[in-house]
């Protein structure tokens, strides 16, 4: 992979995720009352930001790690550029679906909506938006297997999961950000991907043949393993890429241990299992499924925590590191990604969930992780990857972002908490007065430092794109 | 209440993990040597591991037995109401232990009411709020499957029932209310 292939993708992925935002702002203002689009375009534009969102940060992420794999092993470069007209053909898609068609039952298009919809959104946009998704998730399918395929190649499956560590032979050493990926992403990445391909085909039949019918229970619990998962694992590269950046920084050394193997070979595990959170709601499911998933929702902290969390502070920690914009963001990510995970674990708890399931409190949560874990990591990563050169511009957006991302989020949490329902294109028809007035209230605040991450979001596109330098002149590698 | 406690402990446990990480990175300028700050940070980390395993298993044990899926299992109904969700309203038929005034579904104050909800198209969600505008509990409306809610009102007054899965371009308007006396 060349470093312009990267630079293709550091300059689509923001610009993309610009667009996505604004769709977000035109829906806040929506719900304040503020804007006045209606309910139809607004269900489209929230489908639009729910599937692009994950779809873009899960290919920015994946577009990173193809590059940063590139130190290790020999991935084939023309599968990045695969990804990259698959991913840019999924945008046109689902843009012509949402825009044109309407079409508008929500990322996790939960059966059978797409295909009852009383007449607001075409059939045309249906079978657009299914094919759309359907390419993205076997161009990731196939960019996960192509990256499986050549680390195993390379260092042999079992150590290149780090087993020779849990058996204290460590005869082969392997890079600690190849266990990340490993465990953590690639292989839930596989399965789920194609998880959600199943589904696919099931909606692709009866889009097809509309006599065919499904469980909608089993399709609930394809779309939530499938969507939860794809939206989780892309944190986990974040990480992968603080461990190739920080080293670097620091002039530590991060190397693999038996507790770096045994966390993240933990993680495969808790990460594919903690998907039935999403269903504690539907009490028809078997409830040792939801006990499961409370349990590895709650698991997941320890490996997190534990190993990665206290492997960056043994990094930096009086360090006498010198800060620079790529460092920075890569720690602000981990900071983010580690309290959006904490409200995702308080959201995991049966009891907790049965009153704040459906309400903002949910969209509060993983936009922390992905507006102060997985964004800044990215372009961390992204930075330090193409030698960029606007220091100053970087930590400005930097600062926008944690600044405009703090007051977002803050309203969203307080929405959520005070339990205003999510997913409601307005609050006018609520016969609830306080609960009307605040969702309207935290809305306007919302869509007001929103355009402030709009900003940042500028400033760090600027920040990649503005005369390059030549990626060994100061950065360290 | 709960979802107040869970708010304030989520935006707390926020505040604490971004002071946490701002004070590590305050003391990134610092100079000391790398194996001397790994055995530190190992001998935390040790203690963190042991901390939160508990806090984790203490709370798993704690929250585990209160989770409302299980009151269907554990209580007896004295009335029982059968829902149905049909894009975009609610059908409220009494079936035992419960009446109907004006076209409204009365319930019987400190009554264990069984909602049984189930859906005749797509998903919905069935919230329930008080008039204070706080939500009390909730089930998925599912085609195919009847959910069993159990709940108790200790208070009159009139509830209101909001969709809380989203269902189409009216889910926003999907509402309904019922009185308790």
């Amino acid at each position: 992979m060349k470093r312009s292939d990267l630079l293709l993708y550091a300059i689509t992925v923001p610009l993309v995720f610009t667009v996505l935002l604004l769709a977000g702002i035109a829906m806040r203002l929506n719900q304040a009352d503020v804007l006045a689009i209606g309910p139809t375009r607004f269900y489209a534009l929230m489908t639009l930001h729910g599937l692009g969102m994950v779809g873009t940060m899960s290919v920015g992420a994946t577009a990173g790690l193809f590059y940063l794999l590139k130190e290790y092993v020999e991935v084939r470069a023309s599968m990045v550029r695969f990804l990259y007209v698959c991913y840019v053909l999924a945008v046109v898609g689902l843009l012509a679906a949402t825009l044109l068609g309407n079409f508008g039952p929500g990322w996790y298009m939960l059966y059978p909506l797409p295909f009852d919809s009383m007449g607001v959104w075409t059939t045309w946009s249906v079978g657009v938006a299914i094919i759309a998704l359907m390419i993205l998730d076997n161009a990731l399918l196939l960019s996960q297997y192509a990256m499986l395929s050549a680390i195993v190649k390379k260092y042999g499956f079992a150590n290149a999961m780090g087993w020779q560590y849990l058996r204290g032979t460590p005869a082969v050493e392997t890079p600690a950000p190849i266990i990340i990926a490993m465990c953590s992403y690639i292989l839930p990445g596989i399965a789920t991907s194609f998880a959600g391909s199943v589904l696919l085909i099931m909606y692709l039949g009866q889009w097809i043949q509309p006599s065919l019918h499904f469980n909608p229970l089993l399709a609930k619990n394809l779309v939530m393993l499938w969507g939860h998962t794809m939206a989780n694992i892309s944190l986990y590269v974040g990480v992968a890429f603080v461990y190739q950046i920080l080293p670097r920084y620091t002039g530590r050394p991060w190397k693999s241990n038996r507790f770096v193997a045994l966390a993240w070979n933990a993680v495969f595990f808790f990460v594919l299992l903690a998907f039935p959170h999403h269903l504690y709601q539907d009490f028809a499911e078997p409830f040792a499924l939801a006990v499961i998933g409370q349990i590895a929702s709650y698991a997941s902290a320890v490996p997190s925590t534990v190993v990665t969390v206290m492997g960056v502070v043994t990094q930096i920690y009086k360090s006498n590191m010198k800060w620079g914009f790529a460092p920075l963001a890569v720690v602000i990510g981990i900071i983010g990604w580690i309290a959006g995970g904490f409200a995702a674990v308080v959201d995991s708890t049966i009891m907790v969930n049965n009153v704040l399931h459906n309400t903002l409190f949910v969209p509060a949560h993983f936009h922390t992780y992905y507006l102060l874990g997985l964004l800044p990591m990215l372009f961390g990563y992204y930075y330090h990857a193409l030698g960029s050169s606007s220091e100053k511009c970087g930590m400005w957006g930097l600062s926008l972002l944690i600044g405009g991302s703090w007051g977002f989020l803050a309203m969203f949490f307080i929405a959520g908490s005070l339990q205003v329902p999510r997913r409601y294109s307005d609050y006018n028809a609520i016969p609830l007065e306080a609960v009307r007035a605040i969702g309207q209230n935290t809305a306007a605040l919302g869509a007001v430092f929103a355009v402030l991450i709009l900003v940042a979001v500028g400033l760090l596109l600027a920040t990649l794109i503005r005369k390059s330098r030549a990626a060994d002149a100061s950065a360290p590698h | 209440m709960v979802n107040i406690y869970a708010g304030m402990i989520a935006m707390v446990g926020i505040f604490l993990i971004m002071g946490i990480g701002f004070f590590v990175i305050s003391q990134s300028t610092a100079d000391e040597d790398a194996a001397k700050v790994t055995r530190s940070v190992y001998r935390v980390r040790k203690y963190w591991f042991f901390a939160l395993t508990l806090i984790l298993l203490v709370t798993l044990g704690f929250t585990m037995p209160r989770a409302p899926n299980l009151d269907q299992f554990k209580e007896t109904p004295q009335a029982v109401v059968a829902v149905n969700g049909k894009m975009w309203q609610w059908t409220l038929t009494p079936v035992s232990g419960a009446t109907s005034a004006d076209g409204m579904l009365v319930l019987g104050l400190n009554r264990t009411v069984e909602f049984r909800v189930t859906s005749s198209d797509v998903n919905h969600g069935f919230g329930i709020y008080n008039a204070a505008g706080t939500l009390l509990t909730q089930v998925q409306a599912m085609p195919g499957y009847t959910n069993r809610l159990l709940y108790r009102f200790h208070t009159p007054g009139l509830y209101s029932i909001l969709c809380l899965e989203y269902c189409g371009v009216g889910h926003q308007v999907m509402v309904s209310q019922f009185k308790v006396e």
